[in-house]
């Protein structure tokens, strides 16, 4: 027993001699590639290696050794979507609100990979949902990658669904321009302001643009304007080419009263109050006509 | 060829019996190797022993990344590039912006083509600096030499090194005779390197015998440093304060050329050829090998929607500066140029001068509230 803890020993001194030469980083700066900065850690958490994680760990590996560019292992657990090893980094100290060179969080390479359980895992373990840089928005990003577990669990964390950045626009948005129904529907359901889109573009501008029918459909079920306009001018029905859009914009008749009625309570209530209304002892009719229940 | 027992070994083995599996896999090498190209150079090797399966044994064993692509491969030596056409040139083409097995590479190592250059503003620009690599013909690459070779290599080194004279004069310091004190300082002045931990550099023999025959060699002003049997057989960086990129550039030729000329009295000049330039271990870098940059404060520019599509436009790219400059990395960020193979290298330092010109003058409008919108560059 003295032998292996003195071996252990050993191992601390070594790790820690190297986190101190460098500042905290893997390796000197001055000729490093763009792989050389990467260690163990990194390697084995972006692949799921439990058993090297643990490892190193228990050796005395220092949890936030980062990359030049500010990646620790944290960040790469997320990338691979690895629950188990994150869970194991962050029982270590590894700081899941920590931000790289390009302003991702731990929490926005969970929304990269997509596991809801890790995207969880972190939004329990982090302080900041929102970008720390505005390029780098979890929602954003699992809006565009279709992941809409993982769009419910940050809304139901508080994550402003209408945040709008530039040049990418809102959530919504960036679901209608890559045709995701399901996150679209979700995203509406949870409260998004159907016309918040990028700029005068609204989000019916970005279904029509692409070809996106079901999103369109979807969009002025729930009260897109299909008669705004853009900063060039242009309605939906002049972005597409599509004929059943086409059609859709052309042949949308008169909303039923109670149709407009629950988007108007909707609009005004706002994500959170909708998320409040939930609580609320309603008549069941009553919750599934303002919820779409 | 040169018999190599231990490929031919392999060789009683059907080629989906020993193809590797590449199913996981993001790298170059892992899109562009088939089954056939793997069958038609297996059985080869270099007049030194290299073989296909050692060049891409470091991809193989690093799947890579789901946003960085690696190039999953690595020479041997200076026939290795040729040994393996089929392989690196596609690899080549994908790395280097379609560059074809026809096309000629550029050099200019002629400090005074640079335009410019000596006036970049130094309250953006902290530091400039520009640095390559070279391999020294007659030796095999650090991911195959022997441990004869290394120390042969060191010992021209410093034979080189040590017979520079004026602003070039100055001291190596062996990794494993250094005393304690040497490492504090070449510590604190950010010159000391490592044993790889990287698995990629791992996998790719780069630390073998470590720290056998491996040293630093920095001048007295210490604004030339030489790194001795790293990931090449040499890496050379000319590096100070402030904005006068000419300045760094000038000294970057003159220690260049006057390294050579020695190494060419030995009849060991750097291993080049007209088509890929400079030869290097890892294909990312042949050519110039060169990576010319500045660390500089953009903390207006870069939280700017157009930053990444403006170093692109510009053909730079950005990095961490590691601390290096400045206590608190926010906002300063080490910008160079992105490409290394095609250009040459005065081409590439020059964009890096234009670029961080336009960019700091930017950053200096957005500082006043005012648009940049006009000055967005159009590709390069």
């Amino acid at each position: 027993m003295a032998v292996v803890h003195a071996e252990g020993n050993v191992w601390i001194k070594q790790w820690d001699h190297r986190f101190h030469m460098y500042g905290g980083q893997t390796c000197s700066p001055l000729m490093a590639g763009s792989w050389d900065d990467r260690t163990p850690l990194h390697d084995a958490a972006l692949q799921g290696r439990l058993l090297p994680l643990r490892r190193l760990l228990s050796q005395g590996y220092n949890v936030g050794m980062a990359t030049l560019d500010g990646i620790t292992a944290l960040h790469e657990a997320c990338v691979g979507g690895h629950f188990t090893c994150a869970k194991l980094l962050l029982e270590h100290g590894a700081d899941a609100n920590a931000v790289t060179f390009d302003g991702a969080t731990p929490l926005f390479s969970a929304c990269c990979s997509g596991n809801p359980a890790l995207v969880s895992l972190i939004l329990t373990h982090s302080s900041a949902h929102h970008p720390a840089h505005l390029l780098c928005s979890p929602l954003h990003e699992a809006a565009k990658r279709g992941h809409t577990a993982c769009v419910e669990l940050l809304l139901s964390h508080g994550v402003n669904v209408d945040m709008e950045l530039p040049s990418v626009g809102t959530a919504l948005y960036c679901a209608c321009e890559v045709k995701s129904t399901d996150c679209v529907l979700t995203l509406l359901i949870l409260g998004a302001d159907v016309q918040c889109g990028r700029g005068l573009d609204t989000p019916l501008h970005a279904a029509c643009r692409v070809g996106g029918a079901k999103e369109a459909e979807l969009l002025l079920e729930h009260g897109a304007d299909r008669t705004s306009r853009n900063s060039e001018g242009k309605t939906p029905l002049d972005l597409t080419s599509d004929q059943s859009i086409k059609h859709l914009l052309q042949t949308a008749g008169t909303c039923s009263l109670s149709q407009l009625c629950r988007w108007c309570i909707r609009r005004s209530l706002g994500q959170k109050g909708l998320n409040k209304t939930k609580t609320l002892c309603l008549p069941h009719m009553l919750h599934n006509y303002l919820l779409y229940h | 060829m040169t018999k190599n027992c231990n490929n031919d070994y392999k060789m009683k083995f059907a080629v989906d019996e020993e193809f590797p599996d590449l199913s996981q896999h993001n790298n170059h090498m892992s899109k562009v190797l088939t089954k056939d190209i793997y069958n038609k150079l297996r059985s080869k090797s270099t007049p030194s022993g290299f073989t296909l399966d050692d060049c891409i044994q470091t991809g193989v064993d690093n799947p890579g990344h789901p946003f960085i692509m690696t190039v999953g491969c690595v020479a041997g030596d200076e026939e290795s590039y040729e040994a393996f056409k089929e392989l690196f040139d596609p690899v080549i083409s994908d790395r280097h912006g379609g560059y074809k097995p026809t096309d000629k590479h550029l050099t200019d190592l002629n400090w005074e083509n640079l335009k410019g250059g000596d006036d970049l503003d130094p309250n953006y620009v902290l530091s400039s600096r520009v640095r390559t690599g070279r391999s020294i013909k007659g030796f095999t690459l650090p991911p195959h030499n022997s441990r004869g070779e290394r120390r042969a290599v060191e010992k021209l080194s410093i034979e080189a090194l040590n017979s520079l004279d004026g602003e070039f004069k100055g001291k190596y310091y062996p990794l494993k005779d250094m005393t304690d004190k040497e490492q504090e300082q070449l510590i604190a002045d950010h010159f000391l390197f490592d044993k790889p931990v990287s698995p990629l550099l791992l996998a790719a023999g780069m630390a073998r015998d470590w720290p056998d025959g491996r040293g630093i060699w920095h001048n007295d002003n210490k604004t030339f440093l030489v790194w001795v049997n790293e990931e090449d057989h040499l890496r050379v960086i000319s590096m100070q304060k402030g904005g006068n990129m000419k300045e760094v550039f000038k000294r970057f030729c003159v220690g260049l050329q006057k390294i050579e000329d020695v190494f060419k009295k030995h009849n060991h000049g750097f291993m080049w050829n007209e088509h890929l330039g400079f030869i290097l271990t890892c294909p990312s870098n042949l050519g110039t090998g060169l990576r010319g940059g500045v660390h500089v404060k953009l903390p207006k520019l870069s939280t700017h929607a157009k930053f990444e599509e403006i170093l692109t436009r510009l053909r730079l790219q950005k990095r961490g500066t590691g601390g290096v400059d400045t206590a608190s990395v926010g906002g300063v960020f080490d910008i160079s140029n992105a490409d290394r193979l095609g250009s040459s290298e005065v081409q590439q330092v020059q964009l890096v001068v234009d670029g961080v010109k336009l960019m700091v003058e930017m950053e200096k409008k957005l500082e006043k509230g005012e648009s940049i919108d006009d000055m967005i560059p159009a590709q390069k």
